[in-house]
Protein backbone atom coordinates (compact mmCIF):
# COMPACT_ATOMS: atom_id res chain seq x y z
CA UNK A 1 0.00 0.00 0.00
CA UNK A 2 2.74 2.40 0.87
CA UNK A 3 4.57 1.58 -2.29
CA UNK A 4 1.41 2.32 -4.27
CA UNK A 5 0.95 5.65 -2.50
CA UNK A 6 4.52 6.52 -3.22
CA UNK A 7 4.14 5.74 -6.91
CA UNK A 8 0.87 7.63 -7.30
CA UNK A 9 2.30 10.59 -5.43
CA UNK A 10 5.30 10.60 -7.71
CA UNK A 11 3.14 10.44 -10.82
CA UNK A 12 0.94 13.28 -9.56
CA UNK A 13 3.96 15.49 -8.99
CA UNK A 14 5.34 14.76 -12.41
CA UNK A 15 1.94 15.40 -13.99
CA UNK A 16 1.53 18.76 -12.25
CA UNK A 17 5.00 19.76 -13.38
CA UNK A 18 4.32 18.63 -16.94
CA UNK A 19 1.10 20.62 -17.08
CA UNK A 20 3.25 23.73 -17.13
CA UNK A 21 4.47 22.64 -20.52
CA UNK A 22 0.97 22.45 -21.94
CA UNK A 23 -0.86 25.31 -20.26
CA UNK A 24 0.97 28.59 -20.05
CA UNK A 25 1.03 29.61 -16.41
CA UNK A 26 2.95 32.73 -15.79
CA UNK A 27 3.68 34.36 -12.51
CA UNK A 28 6.28 36.90 -13.45
CA UNK A 29 5.46 40.56 -13.29
CA UNK A 30 7.15 41.95 -16.35
CA UNK A 31 8.44 44.94 -14.49
CA UNK A 32 9.47 47.68 -16.88
CA UNK A 33 6.29 47.20 -18.83
CA UNK A 34 3.72 46.58 -16.12
CA UNK A 35 3.54 47.29 -12.43
CA UNK A 36 0.88 46.63 -9.84
CA UNK A 37 -0.08 50.04 -8.56
CA UNK A 38 -2.69 50.73 -5.94
CA UNK A 39 -4.75 53.86 -6.40
CA UNK A 40 -2.51 56.92 -6.59
CA UNK A 41 -4.69 58.74 -4.09
CA UNK A 42 -3.52 56.40 -1.36
CA UNK A 43 -0.65 58.18 0.28
CA UNK A 44 0.85 56.91 3.48
CA UNK A 45 -0.37 59.53 5.92
CA UNK A 46 -1.46 60.01 9.45
CA UNK A 47 -4.50 62.08 10.30
CA UNK A 48 -4.51 62.67 14.05
CA UNK A 49 -7.84 64.44 14.17
CA UNK A 50 -9.68 61.57 12.57
CA UNK A 51 -7.42 59.03 14.30
CA UNK A 52 -6.72 57.32 11.00
CA UNK A 53 -3.68 56.02 9.24
CA UNK A 54 -3.88 55.48 5.52
CA UNK A 55 -1.58 52.68 4.67
CA UNK A 56 0.47 52.10 1.62
CA UNK A 57 4.02 51.32 0.55
CA UNK A 58 6.34 54.05 1.65
CA UNK A 59 8.37 55.79 -0.99
CA UNK A 60 9.25 59.32 -1.96
CA UNK A 61 7.94 62.07 0.28
CA UNK A 62 5.38 64.72 -0.58
CA UNK A 63 5.46 68.07 1.19
CA UNK A 64 2.30 70.13 1.17
CA UNK A 65 3.52 73.69 0.85
CA UNK A 66 0.21 75.15 1.89
CA UNK A 67 0.26 73.41 5.27
CA UNK A 68 3.88 73.15 6.39
CA UNK A 69 4.75 75.79 9.00
CA UNK A 70 8.43 75.07 9.37
CA UNK A 71 8.15 73.76 12.92
CA UNK A 72 11.03 71.30 12.29
CA UNK A 73 9.41 68.42 14.11
CA UNK A 74 10.15 66.08 11.21
CA UNK A 75 13.81 67.03 11.34
CA UNK A 76 13.94 66.58 15.09
CA UNK A 77 12.32 63.16 14.79
CA UNK A 78 14.69 62.06 12.10
CA UNK A 79 17.78 63.24 13.96
CA UNK A 80 17.33 60.37 16.35
CA UNK A 81 16.93 57.81 13.60
CA UNK A 82 18.82 58.42 10.40
CA UNK A 83 19.49 62.17 10.07
CA UNK A 84 18.02 62.35 6.62
CA UNK A 85 15.90 65.51 6.84
CA UNK A 86 17.33 68.98 6.72
CA UNK A 87 15.36 72.20 6.53
CA UNK A 88 16.04 74.50 3.60
CA UNK A 89 14.98 78.00 2.83
CA UNK A 90 12.60 78.38 -0.09
CA UNK A 91 11.86 81.59 -1.91
CA UNK A 92 8.25 82.64 -1.99
CA UNK A 93 5.45 83.98 0.08
CA UNK A 94 3.84 81.53 2.48
CA UNK A 95 1.26 82.79 4.90
CA UNK A 96 1.70 80.04 7.44
CA UNK A 97 5.47 79.74 7.21
CA UNK A 98 7.17 82.91 8.36
CA UNK A 99 10.67 81.51 8.38
CA UNK A 100 10.17 80.03 4.90
CA UNK A 101 11.82 76.73 5.72
CA UNK A 102 10.70 73.38 4.37
CA UNK A 103 12.05 69.85 4.73
CA UNK A 104 14.43 68.34 2.25
CA UNK A 105 15.26 64.65 2.32
CA UNK A 106 18.52 62.82 1.69
CA UNK A 107 17.54 59.45 0.29
CA UNK A 108 21.02 58.10 0.83
CA UNK A 109 20.24 58.08 4.52
CA UNK A 110 16.46 57.75 4.65
CA UNK A 111 15.23 54.43 5.97
CA UNK A 112 11.59 55.01 4.96
CA UNK A 113 10.25 54.40 8.42
CA UNK A 114 7.44 56.97 8.16
CA UNK A 115 7.96 58.46 11.59
CA UNK A 116 8.45 61.93 10.14
CA UNK A 117 4.95 61.61 8.67
CA UNK A 118 3.62 60.70 12.11
CA UNK A 119 5.46 63.57 13.75
CA UNK A 120 3.99 66.29 11.59
CA UNK A 121 1.14 67.95 13.50
CA UNK A 122 -0.20 69.77 10.46
CA UNK A 123 -0.61 66.78 8.10
CA UNK A 124 1.79 68.38 5.68
CA UNK A 125 4.08 65.43 5.04
CA UNK A 126 3.08 62.23 3.24
CA UNK A 127 4.82 59.40 1.52
CA UNK A 128 3.84 58.42 -1.99
CA UNK A 129 4.39 55.09 -3.67
CA UNK A 130 6.94 56.36 -6.12
CA UNK A 131 10.02 54.26 -5.50
CA UNK A 132 12.22 54.76 -8.52
CA UNK A 133 14.87 56.78 -6.75
CA UNK A 134 18.13 55.10 -7.78
CA UNK A 135 20.87 57.25 -9.23
CA UNK A 136 24.49 57.27 -10.40
CA UNK A 137 25.65 59.93 -8.00
CA UNK A 138 25.36 59.97 -4.25
CA UNK A 139 24.86 63.74 -4.08
CA UNK A 140 21.93 63.59 -6.47
CA UNK A 141 19.98 61.59 -3.91
CA UNK A 142 19.51 64.72 -1.83
CA UNK A 143 16.11 66.06 -2.87
CA UNK A 144 15.44 69.73 -2.25
CA UNK A 145 12.03 70.74 -0.94
CA UNK A 146 11.01 71.99 -4.37
CA UNK A 147 11.45 68.49 -5.80
CA UNK A 148 9.14 67.08 -3.14
CA UNK A 149 6.41 69.54 -3.90
CA UNK A 150 4.42 67.43 -6.32
CA UNK A 151 3.15 63.90 -6.26
CA UNK A 152 4.70 62.22 -9.26
CA UNK A 153 1.89 61.34 -11.61
CA UNK A 154 3.80 59.44 -14.22
CA UNK A 155 6.03 56.49 -13.69
CA UNK A 156 9.36 56.42 -15.51
CA UNK A 157 10.31 53.92 -18.19
CA UNK A 158 6.77 53.88 -19.65
CA UNK A 159 5.50 51.59 -16.94
CA UNK A 160 1.86 50.66 -17.35
CA UNK A 161 -0.25 49.93 -14.27
CA UNK A 162 -1.56 46.40 -13.98
CA UNK A 163 -3.70 44.31 -11.70
CA UNK A 164 -3.33 40.79 -10.46
CA UNK A 165 -5.76 38.08 -11.57
CA UNK A 166 -5.77 34.66 -9.90
CA UNK A 167 -6.96 31.85 -12.09
CA UNK A 168 -6.96 28.27 -10.77
CA UNK A 169 -5.90 26.92 -14.14
CA UNK A 170 -3.56 29.53 -15.41
CA UNK A 171 -2.05 30.61 -12.15
CA UNK A 172 -1.46 34.24 -11.26
CA UNK A 173 -1.04 36.61 -14.13
CA UNK A 174 -1.07 40.33 -14.60
CA UNK A 175 -3.47 42.24 -16.77
CA UNK A 176 -2.82 45.84 -17.76
CA UNK A 177 -5.34 48.09 -16.08
CA UNK A 178 -7.88 49.78 -18.20
CA UNK A 179 -7.67 53.59 -18.00
CA UNK A 180 -10.65 54.98 -16.14
CA UNK B 1 51.98 68.13 -30.38
CA UNK B 2 53.07 69.45 -33.79
CA UNK B 3 54.94 72.70 -33.62
CA UNK B 4 53.08 74.25 -36.54
CA UNK B 5 49.42 73.84 -35.73
CA UNK B 6 48.47 72.55 -39.14
CA UNK B 7 47.33 68.97 -38.54
CA UNK B 8 44.69 67.69 -36.18
CA UNK B 9 46.23 64.27 -35.77
CA UNK B 10 47.13 63.39 -32.21
CA UNK B 11 49.95 61.21 -33.38
CA UNK B 12 53.07 63.25 -33.86
CA UNK B 13 55.50 62.26 -36.53
CA UNK B 14 59.13 62.91 -35.91
CA UNK B 15 59.83 63.35 -39.59
CA UNK B 16 57.02 65.82 -40.25
CA UNK B 17 55.17 65.71 -43.54
CA UNK B 18 51.77 67.38 -43.43
CA UNK B 19 50.24 64.92 -45.86
CA UNK B 20 51.13 61.78 -43.97
CA UNK B 21 49.96 63.10 -40.61
CA UNK B 22 46.65 64.32 -42.01
CA UNK B 23 46.05 61.00 -43.74
CA UNK B 24 46.70 59.00 -40.60
CA UNK B 25 44.43 61.31 -38.64
CA UNK B 26 41.63 60.82 -41.12
CA UNK B 27 42.21 57.10 -41.22
CA UNK B 28 41.99 56.99 -37.45
CA UNK B 29 38.67 58.80 -37.50
CA UNK B 30 37.26 56.53 -40.16
CA UNK B 31 38.36 53.42 -38.31
CA UNK B 32 36.92 54.65 -35.02
CA UNK B 33 33.62 55.48 -36.60
CA UNK B 34 33.16 52.35 -38.67
CA UNK B 35 35.00 49.63 -36.81
CA UNK B 36 35.77 50.54 -33.22
CA UNK B 37 32.43 52.11 -32.30
CA UNK B 38 30.21 49.33 -33.61
CA UNK B 39 32.59 46.77 -32.18
CA UNK B 40 32.54 48.57 -28.87
CA UNK B 41 28.76 48.62 -29.01
CA UNK B 42 28.64 44.87 -29.59
CA UNK B 43 31.07 44.22 -26.76
CA UNK B 44 29.06 46.41 -24.39
CA UNK B 45 25.86 44.71 -25.46
CA UNK B 46 27.35 41.36 -24.56
CA UNK B 47 28.49 42.66 -21.19
CA UNK B 48 25.33 44.35 -20.10
CA UNK B 49 22.99 41.46 -20.69
CA UNK B 50 25.00 39.01 -18.64
CA UNK B 51 25.92 40.65 -15.37
CA UNK B 52 26.67 37.93 -12.88
CA UNK B 53 26.66 39.01 -9.24
CA UNK B 54 28.87 37.79 -6.45
CA UNK B 55 27.01 36.18 -3.57
CA UNK B 56 28.05 38.71 -1.00
CA UNK B 57 25.23 39.25 1.45
CA UNK B 58 26.06 41.08 4.60
CA UNK B 59 22.69 41.99 6.11
CA UNK B 60 18.96 42.36 5.54
CA UNK B 61 18.98 43.73 2.00
CA UNK B 62 20.03 40.31 0.77
CA UNK B 63 16.55 38.96 1.44
CA UNK B 64 15.17 41.44 -1.05
CA UNK B 65 17.75 40.29 -3.57
CA UNK B 66 16.48 36.77 -3.02
CA UNK B 67 12.96 38.04 -3.67
CA UNK B 68 14.15 39.80 -6.79
CA UNK B 69 15.53 36.50 -8.04
CA UNK B 70 12.24 34.73 -7.38
CA UNK B 71 9.39 34.02 -9.71
CA UNK B 72 7.44 37.23 -9.40
CA UNK B 73 10.20 39.75 -9.92
CA UNK B 74 12.51 37.81 -12.11
CA UNK B 75 16.07 39.03 -12.29
CA UNK B 76 17.07 36.39 -14.79
CA UNK B 77 15.18 38.19 -17.53
CA UNK B 78 17.79 40.90 -17.34
CA UNK B 79 20.65 38.44 -17.48
CA UNK B 80 21.52 38.63 -13.80
CA UNK B 81 21.92 34.95 -12.98
CA UNK B 82 23.12 33.43 -9.78
CA UNK B 83 24.91 30.58 -11.43
CA UNK B 84 28.65 30.62 -11.34
CA UNK B 85 31.54 28.78 -9.78
CA UNK B 86 33.60 31.35 -7.99
CA UNK B 87 33.94 35.06 -7.71
CA UNK B 88 36.63 35.16 -10.34
CA UNK B 89 33.92 34.57 -12.91
CA UNK B 90 31.63 37.40 -11.86
CA UNK B 91 31.43 40.96 -13.00
CA UNK B 92 28.97 42.57 -10.66
CA UNK B 93 29.37 43.21 -6.97
CA UNK B 94 26.10 44.04 -5.26
CA UNK B 95 26.84 45.36 -1.81
CA UNK B 96 23.92 44.41 0.38
CA UNK B 97 23.65 45.57 3.92
CA UNK B 98 25.69 47.21 6.59
CA UNK B 99 29.43 47.00 6.16
CA UNK B 100 31.51 47.10 9.31
CA UNK B 101 35.17 47.93 9.43
CA UNK B 102 36.02 44.29 9.94
CA UNK B 103 34.10 43.31 6.83
CA UNK B 104 35.38 46.23 4.76
CA UNK B 105 38.86 44.71 4.53
CA UNK B 106 37.41 41.46 3.23
CA UNK B 107 35.09 43.30 0.87
CA UNK B 108 38.05 45.14 -0.57
CA UNK B 109 39.84 41.82 -1.08
CA UNK B 110 36.78 40.43 -2.88
CA UNK B 111 36.61 43.50 -5.11
CA UNK B 112 40.24 43.20 -6.05
CA UNK B 113 39.92 39.54 -6.85
CA UNK B 114 37.23 40.15 -9.42
CA UNK B 115 38.64 40.54 -12.91
CA UNK B 116 37.95 43.54 -15.09
CA UNK B 117 35.44 44.68 -16.33
CA UNK B 118 33.48 44.97 -13.16
CA UNK B 119 30.78 47.16 -11.72
CA UNK B 120 29.43 47.80 -8.27
CA UNK B 121 25.91 48.56 -7.11
CA UNK B 122 25.38 49.87 -3.58
CA UNK B 123 22.01 48.70 -2.34
CA UNK B 124 20.33 50.03 0.75
CA UNK B 125 20.87 53.01 2.97
CA UNK B 126 23.62 51.29 4.94
CA UNK B 127 25.95 50.85 2.02
CA UNK B 128 25.29 54.28 0.55
CA UNK B 129 25.94 56.30 3.65
CA UNK B 130 25.90 54.23 6.80
CA UNK B 131 22.11 54.47 6.94
CA UNK B 132 20.56 53.76 10.29
CA UNK B 133 23.94 53.11 11.86
CA UNK B 134 25.60 56.32 10.83
CA UNK B 135 26.77 57.19 14.31
CA UNK B 136 28.31 53.83 15.06
CA UNK B 137 31.99 53.51 15.79
CA UNK B 138 32.37 50.39 13.71
CA UNK B 139 30.30 51.01 10.61
CA UNK B 140 31.83 52.32 7.40
CA UNK B 141 29.79 55.33 6.37
CA UNK B 142 29.30 54.49 2.77
CA UNK B 143 31.00 51.76 0.82
CA UNK B 144 32.23 54.27 -1.77
CA UNK B 145 35.07 55.20 0.53
CA UNK B 146 36.95 52.15 -0.67
CA UNK B 147 35.12 50.79 -3.70
CA UNK B 148 34.08 52.81 -6.77
CA UNK B 149 30.31 52.54 -6.93
CA UNK B 150 28.36 52.89 -10.16
CA UNK B 151 24.72 52.94 -9.09
CA UNK B 152 23.19 53.78 -5.72
CA UNK B 153 19.82 52.23 -4.89
CA UNK B 154 18.22 53.84 -1.82
CA UNK B 155 15.78 52.09 0.46
CA UNK B 156 15.69 50.17 3.68
CA UNK B 157 15.48 47.59 2.26
CA UNK B 158 14.68 48.60 -1.29
CA UNK B 159 11.88 46.55 -2.80
CA UNK B 160 12.78 44.28 -5.72
CA UNK B 161 11.16 46.83 -7.99
CA UNK B 162 13.76 49.41 -7.00
CA UNK B 163 16.60 46.95 -7.37
CA UNK B 164 15.49 46.10 -10.87
CA UNK B 165 15.32 49.78 -11.68
CA UNK B 166 18.88 50.11 -10.40
CA UNK B 167 19.99 47.28 -12.65
CA UNK B 168 18.29 48.94 -15.60
CA UNK B 169 20.17 52.15 -14.83
CA UNK B 170 23.42 50.21 -14.72
CA UNK B 171 22.67 48.66 -18.08
CA UNK B 172 22.01 52.11 -19.46
CA UNK B 173 25.37 53.25 -18.14
CA UNK B 174 27.21 50.33 -19.70
CA UNK B 175 25.67 50.87 -23.11
CA UNK B 176 27.00 54.40 -23.15
CA UNK B 177 30.41 53.62 -21.74
CA UNK B 178 33.74 53.52 -23.51
CA UNK B 179 35.08 50.03 -24.02
CA UNK B 180 38.71 51.03 -23.83
CA UNK B 181 38.42 53.26 -20.78
CA UNK B 182 40.80 52.73 -17.90
CA UNK B 183 39.05 51.55 -14.75
CA UNK B 184 38.76 53.83 -11.75
CA UNK B 185 40.84 52.84 -8.84
CA UNK B 186 40.60 54.00 -5.26
CA UNK B 187 43.72 53.26 -3.22
CA UNK B 188 42.91 51.25 -0.15
CA UNK B 189 43.81 52.52 3.28
CA UNK B 190 46.92 50.39 3.56
CA UNK B 191 48.20 51.80 0.29
CA UNK B 192 47.24 55.30 1.27
CA UNK B 193 49.58 55.08 4.20
CA UNK B 194 52.45 54.31 1.93
CA UNK B 195 51.83 57.17 -0.48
Amino acid sequence: MRALDFITGLLKTIASGMSHLLVRKRMTLRYPEVLITPAPEELFGYKPREARVTNGPRGKHFVDFSKCTGCRLCEIMCNGIAEAIAMVKVEGDFKQNKRKIFPSVDYGRCVFCGLCVDACPFEALYMTQYEELADYDRNALWYHAKDLREVPKELPLDIKPAELVLDPKRGAYHVPKRPR
Amino acid sequence: MSASGRSKASISFPFGGGGAAAFVGKLREVLIKNVASPLGYVINWGRLYSLWPVHLETACCSVELGAAAGARWDMERFGVLEAFGSLRQCDLLIVLGTVTRKMMKRLRVVWEQMPEPKWCVAVGACSISGGLYTDSYNVVQGVDMEIPVDVYVPGCPPSPRQMLYGILLLQNKIVNSDVMARPKRIPSKSEARLI
